[in-house]
């Protein structure tokens, strides 16, 4: 008999994360599967996720795990909650220091194991990536090439004198 | 061997087709190109394919070319298509569902951190465009961002401010208007044209530093209409508007220094104490704003029963009948108000007495929903009483500054109290109440859980000794 406390995750390669079931319960997905199932010792398929991308996503649920308790206070509206929210913090930050593809796999492997905060602080980090750059930067940083016609290119050339304008 | 009637280039191009000597003798029953001296073979750069060559050596000059051109613009269509599959491949957009890209869009609040730069992310590429005219919400915040307009709107705004109002959906919209108040020009007419199409989903709207020429284009606006309306700011003069009130910290009681908006704050000066500026405000002469909110008042004659927040900002500065007679009617006309901001008059003649009453027919509390309200206390205005001159233990630099003694403030926390029994008894009672207190530039906040006038009292005193003093040391 396995610690009550503790599950088996396997990832679509095969690879195994023993974790608390306090942390996967970060996941809405994984935590409606765990009160289904009742007290198992099977452990849970992710065949959606490679082990590097579950190893990621449970380092960051392990991180954030008392997230939940220090957000319910009652002062949690208004402007500041606004900027709270607004902000990534350093960790986060430096969680997302991987290369893009990573980046990306993570975020879609969050929002399939429907982890709202962990989907919320990537998109935060992709728009912080994007904000203040030019479209050409843009295209550079994501690998993306302008394929608008002549026609559309008129357009936005329109466009373009429209967002130069006070 | 593949003839053509016009001529080739050393750079493979095709050349302009010149008539030769020869055209329009005898080629009646002959393709031209058969029958004209010079034709050479199709120099193709070995680009076509044999059926191709084929197709082409029935044809004459002209369907030649116009051959070449379909092709052209079939192999460009292909350019294209390739370049958007190579971007459908790109990490970002392959791994990433587009409602995950869409929320990234979201997340960049154009309103706040791209400003109209945000246009420019809808020029990426084809996929970023095509899901961004599909998001209503972002084009919404986009629009909400405050525009300064001058009196001659330009083509070009009127056609930005069209474009964002097309790919709104139905959503509400928030629009928030500065007149150009550097040229005392006004509000544009053409933009209540503009707008018009889209009136009936605005939801919110701030008009701010206008002057007595915006009254053509508040009444071409707002009296043909705004069944959506549910918050309502207008601001008077210059500087105003912008500033955003902090929100109550939680306790009963919090101060916060405020910056002083005004540009040019009074002619006979005025002094620096740390952030806070103390302005002799007698000394403005902005009479004018008086006739103005009257003027508001009659634009706004007809009953705006979906606007639950107000905010007024006139700086009117003197209290008098026409503008407690104003701000009455006004009150009347938005009967189902929640919040209330009345800065730059004196709350305690002007409002707090109002707020008092019972509106007739029915003889409810007037605004009987009324939750939150945010006042003025222009104590330095205060003629009604003369406390002494050193009541604060200093001594007053021109013998009229400090008009604001422990009566005086005694007799403001009566009428308030008085006030806020009235309405708790009548089932009408306030939840929140902030005080600006000119000329400290105070706020004072208070929630239902702690009226404790006396204890505001005891801080506000405190904190005005504490600028006094700096105030007094500046002088030394």
């Amino acid at each position: 008999m396995g610690d009550s406390n503790r599950l088996t995750l396997v990832a679509s390669d095969g690879g195994k994360f023993v974790v608390d079931k306090e942390v996967v319960q970060m996941s809405v997905l994984l935590k409606n599967m765990i009160e289904d199932l009742g007290e198992t010792d099977e452990s849970i398929p992710i065949p959606n996720v490679t082990s590097p991308v579950l190893t990621k996503v449970i380092e960051f649920c392990e991180n954030h795990r008392t997230d939940a308790a220090r957000t319910d206070g009652p002062n949690v509206d208004g402007d500041d909650a606004r900027m709270r929210t607004a902000v990534v913090s350093d960790w986060d930050r430096q969680f997302f220091d991987v290369d893009q593809d990573l980046m990306f796999e993570i975020i879609v492997a969050a929002n399939y194991l429907d982890i709202k905060s962990l989907v919320d602080v990537g998109c935060k980090v992709v728009a912080d990536m994007i904000k203040g750059k030019s479209p050409q930067e843009i295209r550079d940083l994501f690998d993306i090439v302008n394929d608008f016609s002549p026609e559309e290119e008129a357009a936005l050339r329109k466009e373009n004198e429209w967002a130069n304008d006070r | 061997m593949l003839h053509v009637c016009y001529r080739h280039t050393s750079s493979n191009k095709l050349a302009t087709n010149t008539p030769s000597p020869n055209a329009g003798i005898s080629t009646m029953h002959a393709p031209p190109y058969r029958t004209q001296r010079g034709s050479l073979p199709l120099n193709d750069g070995g680009v076509l394919a044999a059926v191709e060559k084929a197709y082409l050596a029935g044809l004459d000059g002209p369907q030649v070319q116009s051959w070449a051109i379909a092709r052209i613009e079939e192999l460009l269509e292909r350019v294209r298509s390739l370049k958007s599959l190579y971007n459908e491949a790109a990490s970002i957009n392959r791994t990433l569902p587009n409602e995950i890209l869409m929320e990234i869009f979201s997340k960049l609040r154009p309103s706040e951190w791209l400003g109209d730069s945000g246009l420019r992310l809808a020029h990426i590429c084809r996929l970023w465009r095509r899901l961004l005219l599909t998001m209503p919400e972002f084009w919404v915040d986009l629009l909400a961002k405050p525009r300064v307009f001058a009196a001659g709107m330009t083509q070009r705004q009127g056609d930005r401010l069209g474009f964002y109002l097309g790919i709104t959906g139905s959503r509400p919209i928030t629009l928030s208007l500065e007149s150009s108040a550097r040229r005392k020009a006004g509000l544009p007419l053409r933009m209540a044209q503009v707008v018009a199409p889209w009136r009936h989903r605005i939801a919110a709207l701030t008009i701010s530093s206008i002057c007595r020429r915006d009254d053509a284009f508040l009444r071409a606006f707002i009296l043909t209409g705004l069944p959506s309306l549910e918050r309502l700011c207008v601001g008077y003069g210059e500087g105003t508007g912008s500033e955003k009130s902090p929100s109550p910290a939680g306790s009963s009681i919090e101060i916060r220094n405020r910056i002083n908006t005004y540009a040019q704050p009074t002619k006979s000066g005025s002094v620096q104490a740390g952030r806070t500026r103390i302005v002799a405000q007698w000394k403005l002469e902005r009479v004018g704003a008086v006739s103005l909110l009257a003027d508001l008042a009659t634009l706004f004659s007809q009953p705006f029963l979906k606007v639950t927040t107000l905010q007024i900002d006139i700086a009117s500065l003197l209290s008098t009948n026409d503008v407690k007679c104003s701000l009455c009617a006004l009150l009347v006309a938005f009967a189902n108000l929640v919040r209330l901001q009345v800065r730059g008059c004196d709350g305690r003649r002007d409002i707090i007495p109002l707020l008092k009453e019972r509106a007739e027919p029915s003889g409810d509390c007037t605004c009987p929903r009324l939750e939150a309200l945010q006042i003025d206390w222009l104590c330095a205005e205060d003629q009604a009483f003369k406390p002494r001159k050193d009541a604060w233990g200093l001594a007053a630099p021109d013998g009229e500054w400090y008009r604001f003694g422990p009566a005086v403030f005694a007799t403001f926390c009566d009428i308030v109290e008085r006030m806020l029994a009235h309405r708790r008894s009548s089932g009408a009672p306030l939840k929140r109440l902030v005080i600006g207190v000119v000329p400290g530039q105070n706020s004072l906040y208070f929630d239902d859980k702690r009226w404790d006038l006396r204890a505001w009292e005891i801080s506000w005193r405190t904190s005005m000794l504490s600028v006094l003093t700096k105030v007094r040391n500046l002088g030394e």
